[in-house]
């Protein structure tokens, strides 16, 4: 599978999704991604964690430091309340925006 | 901070290695390798850092505009509700904000069309108009030869240009018809500094007398209208009177002021042979540079003495020069505009004043509520925020209102002011006027709108509530009374004019104008000869005469009230004149047999002309009663006497009769003394017949239309109209003046009583519970009511005395607009005193009325 780039307005859509369960750590974000998308988007950190920091400067995520499953110091990040309406608004805009590409994809070229 | 962020994010990037060594580990690679692996994966560090500093820059300027906008949408929203809740209040104000914006934005962009707006011209100021003076300092057109001269002589002058309007028929393209046509010199246009908007302008040699070059040029109106502007007018032709004119240019708008409603432009063809006593001609020049116009008056004075000196009928003439404000723009329309802009601006400070009272009232009323949010921690940048929200959306909304208004106003206002208010057609909904008026009524109501929040400053809740409320009522009241101030004003304004208008519509032109049709006949040189024309008009006359609906028919050469006027002298022959200062100036007209009877003119001595008086020997001639008067003793009879016309080598005409005198040029000017001169004598080119119908003027109209058409084939026959609605547009300038004034009054009276009637009904309303134990302690509601209407009657009569005093002071303003009645009329002043203490008093007692009929148990029970 390629591996595809994210813009970076995406990667705040996919990074608020995964913070929609329980609080997780920058790592956990990336993995959680990886795996929910099947391998095909990995997240560099390069870009993951400016991503974070903005965010979190936002305030659509709020963050504190905890004990991580190995029992090591990590920066756990979840939604705040407007972080969870962004997301919200984001999805809507998200889906509106994929039927549309699609409906174009599937029939522009065919009329003269 | 910086130190603590970059401990953290190394903290964090440490995580992140650990987490995923970890995994790399659980995946079967040794601790080392996967230590390796990792950190080659990580990257550049320091970038990282770089970037996540930067992305959190980012991202708390994204937060804060966004916690902005947040803000500002709550701030609506809750502005909206606020409003909507008190209904009444909104609409209010709103209606309010909306008549003050829009009218003054309105009349503000009329008057700076007609008055303001500086002339079309290059260098407008430098452009003049000379005219010449008889030798009792009366204003006089130019001849031919006198502009010549003029030209060639006055170095005040840098070109000198002429115009003459006249009728022409046009017999090709379309039907034969009669036209406004102007003859112009060939440097009009230079001495305006205008180019054509089309082609080119005549040249030197085709504006000789004896050119035979026929050139014209198109006027801009008509371009517009019947050619849609194309280009392709250039090179057609019309015939007008016979002879084909090539179309070789359009004028551009700024000439259709000196020459309105006029179709062609052709060349003058000035001829300094021409009869100098003949004068038709307005002149406009332009000063040399440097030259003031005192300089370039008394020049012109020199240059005329000359004149006068070496040609007789000269003599004793002088000249004047007028500025292009005077000439165009006009004192009268000018002083109107700054009445009316006075007006507005008073009615915009009505507004303001409503509004700003409105939003008083209910700060009071909310003061509780500003008082428990402050209490329950509401910020009072937070509530000043609201309370200006809540203001501006007022503002916007009436100010969007407002210019909707104005647009829809502005057609309204131009149709109104007919033909006669030059420049009105072009008034633009002027942007500057409007911001104006915008931006003076927003800060009025913001201020306002803040009054709340600031009298959050003081102490406890009651004490605040009772100590504000009393100083706020006093500022209340004190608005109530400059409203009722400003509408003494705006009354006693509307009121003049009113009587004014009244007095004009009642002034006895002379003649009878109801029942009269008039028609113009045009017979020009070039398809008429001077013997054809005499003939003509006594066959016309027997055709309509004939007419079942006809009493009597006639005709003149001046149409009433047109603006078209005849002047000459004359003088008794047996006083010996031989000085032009002996000569009396008089106007003149060419009238037909039947026009004295036609026009209902009473005959006062003598006898009226009659068909013979074309083979009589000797000139006879009527004069009007003021002559008569002027020029004979009261035993004297002027018939039979002798009198000389224009100078001392003039005819001698004979004085067969006396009539009514006559006012046909403007209704509010003195009787001019007039001499009637028969048309047989003199056939004119251009006569309007008149006629005294009985029955519909309709049918008798479409009758002698047929008659003429029949006895004269090929004359055209323009539009029939009665007389009546040449005395209509005389006064048409005034009604216009007076119909907006009254608006303006109206609504400026409605906004008062608004004002007083809220006032009251507020006070009520917070002395309800003082009431309803009045009346509960046994006073009567008459009682009560009558003392509430004390109190408040008494901030109004405040009000209206200093209106009174102001309106004493300021209508002297208006005194030159008034006919026929001084400005301390009294009849008028009593009428305002009765209007404003009527509508004071009545929407005092209305809301005194209705408390006073509350049940005191209801008032009591609340308790």
């Amino acid at each position: 599978m390629t591996r595809l780039d994210l813009v970076q307005g995406t990667l705040d859509l996919l990074i608020l999704r995964t913070l929609s369960g329980p609080p997780k750590h920058g790592y956990q974000i990336a993995r959680a991604i990886k795996t929910a998308s099947n391998e095909v988007l990995h997240v560099e950190e390069g870009a993951l964690y400016p991503a974070l920091h903005r965010l979190e400067a936002r305030d659509w995520i709020q963050a504190s430091w905890g004990l991580s499953e190995n029992n090591r110091r990590a920066k756990f990040y979840s939604l705040t309340t407007e972080g969870r309406a962004a997301l919200e608004a984001q999805s809507h805009t998200w889906d509106e925006y994929v039927a549309a590409v699609g409906r174009v994809m599937r029939t522009a070229g065919d009329a003269s | 901070m910086e130190l603590r962020d970059e401990v953290e994010l190394k903290a964090e990037y440490e995580a992140h290695l650990a987490h995923r060594v970890d995994d790399l580990v659980a995946g079967g690679l040794g601790a080392e390798e996967a230590r390796e692996r990792a950190v080659s994966e990580f990257g550049d560090r320091a970038r990282l850092m770089e970037e996540s500093r930067a992305a959190r820059a980012e991202g708390r300027a994204r937060s804060m505009r966004g916690r902005a906008t947040d803000a500002v949408r709550q701030d609506l929203s809750f502005a909206f509700r606020q409003l909507k809740r008190s209904r009444g209040f909104s609409l209010t104000a709103l209606i309010t904000l909306t008549l003050g914006i829009g009218a003054t934005a309105a009349i503000v962009s009329v008057v700076d069309a007609v008055v303001l707006t500086p002339l079309p011209f290059h260098e407008p100021d430098r452009v003049v108009f000379p005219e010449r003076l008889t030798p009792e300092g009366a204003r006089f057109s130019v001849s031919e030869p006198a502009f010549l001269d003029w030209q060639r002589e006055v170095a005040a002058f840098s070109d000198v240009a002429a115009i003459e309007t006249r009728g022409a028929t046009l017999r090709s393209p379309g039907e034969p018809r009669s036209v406004p046509v102007a003859a112009a010199s060939h440097g009009l246009l230079h001495v305006l500094g205008v180019e054509p908007a089309l082609g080119r302008m005549f040249r030197a040699e085709e504006d000789l007398p004896a050119s035979e070059a026929s050139v014209a040029l198109l006027s801009y109106e008509t371009w517009w209208t019947e050619h849609a502007a194309s280009p392709a007018v250039l090179g057609t032709r019309v015939d007008l009177d016979g002879t084909l004119y090539e179309i070789v240019g359009v004028m551009p708008p700024a000439v259709a002021l000196l020459a309105p409603d006029v179709l062609l432009f052709v060349p003058l063809g000035a001829d300094p042979g021409e009869d100098r006593g003949d004068s038709s001609l307005a002149v406009v020049a332009r000063l040399s540079p440097g030259v003031t116009l005192s300089t370039a008056r008394a020049e012109l004075d020199q240059v005329q003495a000359r004149l006068g000196a070496i040609h007789g009928s000269d003599l004793g003439w002088g000249a004047t020069i007028q500025t292009g404000e005077f000439l165009l723009i006009g004192e009268s329309t000018a002083r109107a505009g700054w009445i009316l802009l006075t007006a507005a601006g008073l009615l915009l400070l009505m507004a303001c004043v409503n509004v700003s009272n409105l939003l008083m009232v209910r700060a009071t009323a909310r003061h509780g509520e500003m008082q428990l949010r402050a209490a329950i921690g509401a910020s009072r940048g937070r509530l000043v925020r609201q309370l200006f929200t809540e203001s501006a959306l007022l503002v916007a909304v009436g100010g969007f209102a407002g210019v909707a208004l104005a647009r829809l106003a502005l057609p309204v206002l131009r149709g109104m002011g007919g033909a006669r208010i030059p420049r009105l057609e072009s008034a633009q909904l002027d942007a500057t006027a409007l911001l104006a008026c915008v931006l003076a009524t927003g800060l009025a109501v913001l201020a306002c709108g803040l009054a709340p929040v600031v009298q959050l400053r003081s102490g406890t809740i009651a004490g605040a509530a009772r100590r504000t409320s009393d100083s706020g009522r006093r500022t209340r009241s004190a608005l109530v009374g400059a409203q009722v101030a400003i509408s003494v004003v705006l009354l006693a304004g509307t009121g003049l004019l009113l009587r004014s208008f009244v007095e004009l519509t009642r002034i006895d032109p002379g003649f009878e104008a109801e029942g009269t049709l008039a028609v113009r006949i045009s017979m020009p040189d070039r398809s008429y000869e001077w013997g054809e024309r005499a003939q003509i008009f006594p066959v016309l006359r027997q055709a309509v005469a004939s007419l079942p609906g006809v009493a009597e028919v006639g005709a003149t050469a001046v149409d009433p009230f047109s603006g078209d006027a005849l002047g000459n002298f004359v003088a008794r022959v047996d006083r010996m004149p031989d000085r032009a200062a002996d000569f009396t100036p008089i106007q003149w007209r060419v009238v037909t047999p039947g026009f004295f009877e036609a026009m209902g003119m009473e005959l006062r001595a003598g006898r009226t002309f009659v068909e013979t008086d074309a083979y009589e020997g000797g000139t006879p001639i009527l004069i009007g009663q003021r002559l008569a008067d002027a020029l004979f003793d009261a035993g004297e009879s002027p018939i039979d006497r002798v009198l000389v016309w224009g100078d001392p080598e003039g005819s001698h005409m004979r004085v067969v009769g006396v009539v009514e005198d006559l006012r046909d040029v403007r209704l509010d000017e003195e009787l001019r003394p007039i001499v009637y001169r028969p048309y047989q004598q003199i056939p004119w080119a251009e006569m309007v017949l008149v006629a005294r119908v009985v029955g519909d003027p309709a049918v008798v109209a479409a009758g002698i239309r047929s008659r003429i058409q029949e006895a004269v084939p090929g004359l055209p026959v323009p539009e029939i109209r009665s007389l009546e609605a040449n005395l209509r547009e005389a006064v048409a300038e005034p009604r216009f003046n007076l119909q907006l004034l009254s608006a303006f009054t109206v609504v400026g009276l409605l906004m008062a009583v608004v004002g007083v009637y809220g006032l009251t009904a507020f006070d009520v309303r917070r002395r309800f519970r003082e009431i309803g134990i009045r009346i509960s302690l046994g006073a009567r509601p008459e009682e009560v009511r009558s003392m509430i209407l004390r109190q408040r009657l008494r901030v109004t009569a405040v009000g209206a005395g200093v209106g009174l005093a102001a309106a004493w002071w300021l209508v002297r303003g208006i005194e030159g607009q008034l006919y026929g009645v001084t400005a301390s009329d009294p009849a008028t002043w009593l009428a305002v005193v009765v209007v404003i203490g009527a509508t004071a008093t009545l929407a005092t007692y209305l809301p005194a009325r209705r408390a006073t009929d509350v049940d005191p148990r209801e008032v009591l029970g609340g308790e």
